[in-house]
């Protein structure tokens, strides 16, 4: 089941460019990539798969570029909850391989996996309504300042989450430590 | 407990660097909003990262086992705050393998709750085996972001060699004072009959030889032989060994000791054990069932330590090694400095045996098949056969024993050659 689901999204993944652009250049990236994304998949390996979902994504963006056709945000939405539950999916199960799962923790797992491509789809519905609102309500003469803002608020957010992803884990760890020390005590 | 990034956290990094480079480069906002739900999950994954505490108690349903004998390992989880996935390994010694279920598992815990994890493994090999370090990963639930810890409550586990019950042993040449199951020569209490004579006084009208006595006209008597036990020096060669981990010719040979002692002190007689190695080490004779376990220890404890030293079995003292005992010497006699022993031994009037554990398919587990190595074995075989053949030659009893075969199969070769009645001790 779980084998099948893996298939399809990266059906999904390596076959959206196509239907962006269906052109034989493309095709062969797409080969390319679904060959590197199914060997990730087979050997449950996340940096082959990485490697598959980046040329996917060079794909992608060769498609859309190429074909300059106006932005279509549900195949964006599509194209990259499917490549999140695709790495969540391979990683899950390279760190289970050969172990029996409980029912609790699959559940668990999918409900995360689902809450998370949610708040990502909306993020995404949120940005496009979002441009679209700024594009119809703003006048021409201000897109410089809106554009200055927008990059400014990219700067924030990028700081933000390097500022997140690199805060040292030392804080939590002490405080596991002391957990530790607690269990000690109940022995 | 220590936090550290996981390589799923490095791919979605690069990905979302790849889409924002890709999409500044080709000026398209598909490429910007593709990242979303990456960017969602590194987010939320710094955001509901807690560390989760929790106690675990281990146990073991026992401390004492013989090979492949299942023993149950249960831990006990208790989660103080939630925690979306906690990953238990115990690392188990390569001579041991789990049985039922596994010694990895993977469980989400509510805040408060309790799981019990059990495995049951088992112990291929004689060790102690160590247990009791468990290796802890708690996993955010996105998998990008890992705690690891180890927790130590060491347990040791006693895997004592496996025994297999024997109907026949080695009788005893010679028999000791103590009652036991050996018909001794000696005439007194017992159940076996002995010789009949005239009746003289103190003796006990039960033994009347009725039959006898009317055939005479005058009273004669039945005596009878006494029951005794005898002393038994199981002899282990540790001078040299061949063969894969866990099935040496001295894990065989261990085996074999275990299973001689059992029968031995199921008979009611004293056994004893000398460790002839680099080590000389011995266990005095004995019985009971403490002697038992402490017989189990030393065999537990055999191992070979090379030394060009040949020990001299004079430094054993004689309450180790009695003069009226059995010796029976185990051992694949590749070490020619124990043959010596064992000769020296028989010169000075001991009753010994040897099993000669044939190391042959010991030998050739430990090496990859081929016909090079067939033809080899089947020279050395040869050359063994003749070999011992003329060690019997030269009064020694020796029977070679395939560990393959049964082991009482090689004992019965004792029991036809040696006398019914012991000589009295």
């Amino acid at each position: 089941m779980i084998w099948h689901v893996a298939a399809v999204l990266v059906l999904v993944l390596v076959g959206l460019p196509l239907i962006v652009l269906p052109s034989w250049p493309i095709g062969v990236l797409a080969v390319i990539s679904g060959a590197l994304c199914a060997g990730g998949i087979a050997a449950l390996s996340v940096p082959v798969l990485t490697a598959g979902a980046t040329l996917a994504v060079i794909e992608y963006a060769f498609a859309v570029s190429i074909a300059d056709a106006p932005p279509h945000f549900l195949m964006a939405m599509g194209f990259g909850v499917a490549l999140f539950l695709l790495l969540e999916l391979v990683d899950f199960m390279g760190r289970v391989r050969g172990v029996a799962i409980g029912v609790p923790v699959m559940t668990s797992m999918v409900r995360y996996w689902l809450a998370v491509a949610g708040v990502g789809a909306g993020l995404i519905v949120g940005l496009a309504a979002g441009a679209a609102a700024v594009r119809l309500a703003a006048p021409i003469p201000s897109y410089p300042a809106a554009a200055a803002v927008g990059a400014f608020g990219a700067f924030v957010a990028a700081v933000g989450v390097v500022r997140l992803i690199m805060k040292s884990p030392s804080r939590r760890g002490r405080g596991s430590d002391d957990q530790d020390a607690v269990r000690g005590g109940e022995r | 407990m220590r936090t550290r990034l996981t390589r799923l956290n490095a791919s979605f990094v690069t990905l979302v660097g790849w889409m924002l480079f890709l999409g500044v480069l080709t000026g398209r906002p598909e490429l910007f909003l593709v990242a979303a739900p990456l960017v969602v999950a590194l987010v939320a994954a710094r955001i509901t990262a807690t560390g989760g505490g929790y106690a675990i108690v281990h146990t073991v349903s026992t401390e004492r086992v013989f090979e492949d004998d299942p023993i149950t390992v249960m831990i006990t989880i208790r989660a103080g705050n939630a925690i979306p996935l906690l990953e238990m390994f115990e690392p188990l010694s390569s001579l041991a393998h789990v049985a039922d279920r596994g010694n990895r598992s993977f469980f989400a815990l509510g805040a408060g709750e309790e799981i019990r994890w059990t495995y049951e493994i088992r112990a291929t090999s004689r060790q102690r085996l160590r247990l009791g370090t468990v290796h802890a990963r708690m996993w955010d639930r996105s998998g990008l972001l890992v705690a690891e810890t180890e927790h130590r409550d060491p347990k040791i586990v006693a895997v004592y060699p496996r025994t297999v019950a024997l109907r026949r042993v080695p009788r005893p040449l010679r028999t000791q004072p103590y009652v036991g199951n050996y018909v001794s020569p000696a005439l007194g209490e017992g159940i076996e009959p002995g010789d009949v004579r005239p009746f003289a006084p103190g003796d006990r009208v039960r033994q009347v030889n009725w039959r006898a006595t009317l055939r005479r006209g005058e009273l004669y008597v039945t005596e009878r032989h006494r029951e005794r036990n005898a002393d038994v020096v199981l002899m282990l060669d540790t001078l040299a060994a061949v063969g894969p981990p866990g099935e040496t010719t001295l894990d065989i040979a261990t085996r074999a000791a275990a299973s001689l002692a059992s029968a031995y002190l199921a008979r009611k007689n004293r056994v004893g054990l000398v460790e002839y190695g680099g080590l000389l080490r011995w266990v005095k004779p004995g019985s009971g069932r403490a002697h038992t376990v402490q017989l189990l220890d030393a065999l537990l404890e055999a191992s070979v330590l090379f030394t060009y030293v040949a020990k001299d079995l004079n430094l054993v003292p004689p309450r180790v090694l009695p003069p009226q005992a059995l010796v029976i010497a185990l051992s694949p006699l590749l070490d020619q400095r124990f043959l010596e022993a064992a000769t020296n031994l028989a010169a000075r009037g001991f009753d010994l045996v040897v099993l000669a554990i044939s190391p042959l398919s010991a030998a050739r587990a430990a090496m990859p098949a081929s016909s090079a190595v067939d033809v080899v074995a089947r020279i050395w075989a040869l050359e063994r056969g003749a070999w011992l053949d003329t060690l019997r030659g030269q009064g020694l009893m020796v029977v070679e024993w395939d560990p393959a075969e049964p082991l009482e199969a090689a004992l019965a070769a004792f029991g036809r050659r040696r006398p019914r009645l012991a000589i009295a001790g």
